[in-house]
């Protein structure tokens, strides 16, 4: 009996969901306007790489719809943030595992350079940034180019603020070192 | 302000001008949105559903005007190629289970987000090996899994690593002794699991035989083992476990430092087991003295005792199940308590066994929902939090989301 009065509650609800659907549709398009292009920017400073960054922010608009369509994103924007920054990352540790497999098979370890190294060669501080590893890049891009906080970067990272201070101090002095010593090993471009 | 931050602002703001979306972005949202859609609700609400939606998106002067100065921005009705079901609509609270990881006996296959099959690996007859239990390794994509099956053979049991390997999958038998499950076990030896820490970095089995339970982890690096003696590979006996045959169903965070294995029983009754499992400063993990499964009471409930649980719902310091599943007088439930009071949602008369219970029963929570099966009849429901239900689509005695 119970089963039954709960099949007729979905049959009422599905055809508010028709309804519904076409406001979805036109208010997510909004949605995407408003956020697409700083998303793909953030993306592509996490990733170096323009192509990789389309394929990382549609992940994460699919994800956030399915979310904004429950009613549960309030702020979209910093739900992306939070999207990209976890698409991003596993494309990191992919490219990572098989570069280092990569160097492996080559008998060293330039593999395992978290860098797009056409993009790295621009610009020393870009180039330093390609350096850092994964969790430092996007606590330091979220600090400096989005601006957050510690503590909104600790919210979209998934880490305490901590982790941030320390990956952001870490990244920092890594940056710096690179800097101030450019030599041909320690930044790509140079030669080997 | 330091000078490298000065510079390191400065070279993010040029470098991201050095990108803009392109035109197919939207559709490829679109195209993204509209293969999860393939996992939902009833056939005639996704058509009907289509229909008005289709309605819409045919109708360029519906969009809203906000959607930005260039053209090239502008979400519309893009026709891309690939795009089968072309934009299908959400219900609400609609499922996603993403890709997934599903075995029966002895087949395991990867199901791609839509429920295509992409790989499959079948055991051989030979030895009638059966799997008992599959985890997919956190961090894991459709195009590259790495999962921990276990098999049984005569009494013996066997774990296993399945990877991808292009569009093979490949299943290999752990041989380290230090690695093997049932290791120095007594008679009526019976393992459980297995799951994996939530960083990936570990791997955990419950060994349940005369001479007591134990809990055995293995550290995961590339494959078993870490070489480091921290975190190589433990054994931790559970005095005062449980006597009843337990069934190990996941390992989750609850804050820095700090897990919770959980279990359910296939005969105890409102209750599920946890064992909080710390980590150490040396990588290891660690019990405190005389720590085991302790139960956990479910909340009061006239829906029978607890099957399966899924999921977490985080209240500060303490993780509860995001799901459970019971079986009561009216038959089996599936309560989702991750928002505001339970809410039960009657399952089907016909995920029960034979014997009128959900036992060995199992539980994955997905985007949306949850999907629960029944391992002695190889059958399951997809769930979604809106309280729709519909058949899992095959056969299904094991299953692991892949993410």
């Amino acid at each position: 009996m119970a089963r039954r009065s709960h099949t007729m509650r979905l049959q009422e609800g599905t055809v508010l969901t028709i309804v519904r659907a076409a406001v979805d549709e036109r208010s997510f398009a909004a949605v995407f306007s408003a956020h697409h292009r700083d998303a793909v920017r953030l993306a592509y400073l996490l990733t170096s790489d323009a192509a990789q960054s389309e394929d990382i922010v549609g992940e994460a608009f699919a994800k956030v719809y399915v979310r904004w369509k429950r009613g549960e994103v309030r702020d979209v924007g910093a739900y992306l943030r939070r999207a990209v920054a976890n698409e991003a990352n596993s494309k990191l540790r992919r490219r990572y595992l098989e570069r280092r497999e990569a160097g492996r098979q080559r008998g060293d370890e330039r593999g395992v350079r978290l860098i797009d190294e056409q993009a790295a060669d621009r610009d020393e501080v870009w180039s330093a940034l390609g350096h850092l590893p994964a969790r430092q890049r996007q606590a330091v891009v979220l600090r400096y180019y989005e601006d957050l906080s510690e503590a909104e970067t600790a919210e979209v990272l998934g880490v305490s603020v901590g982790t941030v201070k320390s990956q952001v101090s870490r990244g920092l002095a890594r940056m710096h070192t690179l800097l101030e010593q450019p030599t041909s090993e320690s930044l790509p471009g140079g030669e080997r | 302000m330091t000078p490298i931050e000065d510079r390191l602002r400065a070279s993010l703001r040029d470098r991201a001008q050095d990108v803009e979306a392109t035109p197919h972005l939207w559709a490829e949202v679109d195209r993204r949105v509209a293969r999860r859609r393939r996992w939902t609700v009833s056939s005639w609400v996704a058509a009907t559903a289509a229909a008005a939606i289709a309605a819409v998106v045919v109708a360029p002067a519906l969009l809203p005007d906000a959607a930005g100065p260039e053209i090239a921005d502008r979400p519309g009705p893009v026709e891309e190629p690939g795009t089968e079901d072309g934009p299908v609509l959400p219900a609400p609270g609609a499922v996603e289970p993403g890709p997934l990881l599903v075995a029966t006996d002895r087949l395991l296959r990867v199901l791609d987000a839509d429920g295509t099959p992409l790989r499959a690996f079948e055991l051989p007859e030979e030895g009638e090996s059966t799997i008992t239990g599959v985890s997919v390794r956190p961090g894991s994509t459709v195009a590259e899994v790495t999962a921990a099956v276990l098999t049984t053979a005569e009494g013996m049991y066997d774990l296993r690593v399945l990877r991808s390997e292009g569009e093979e999958l490949t299943l290999q038998v752990v041989d380290e002794p230090s690695y093997r499950p049932g290791q120095d076990a007594g008679a009526g030896l019976v393992v459980s699991g297995p799951v994996w820490a939530p960083d990936g970095t570990s791997l955990a089995w419950l060994e349940q035989d005369e001479s007591g339970t134990r809990l055995r982890t293995i550290g995961w690096e590339d494959g078993p083992g870490t070489g480091l003696p921290a975190t190589d590979h433990a054994t931790f006996a559970l005095e005062e476990a449980p006597p009843e045959r337990l069934d190990l169903t996941d390992w989750v965070a609850v804050e820095p430092g700090r897990t919770l294995i959980r279990a359910t029983s296939r005969t105890a009754g409102d209750r599920w087991f946890e064992l909080a499992v710390t980590r150490t400063a040396d990588g290891a993990w660690s019990l405190a003295p005389g720590a085991t499964l302790d139960p956990v009471g479910a909340p009061p409930s006239d829906d029978g005792p607890v099957r399966a649980l899924a999921g977490t719902v985080e209240d500060g310091a303490t993780v509860t199940p995001a799901w459970l599943v019971r079986v009561g007088d009216e038959g089996p439930v599936a309560v989702w308590a991750a928002t505001g009071e339970p809410r039960p949602i009657a399952l089907p008369g016909a995920l029960l066994g034979p014997d009128g219970d959900l036992v060995p029963a199992w539980a994955a929570e997905v985007e949306g929902g949850l999907i629960v099966g029944n391992r002695r009849t190889a059958s399951a429901v997809v769930v979604g939090e809106g309280g729709d239900v519909r058949e899992f689509p095959d056969p299904v005695a094991h299953l692991s989301p892949i993410r």
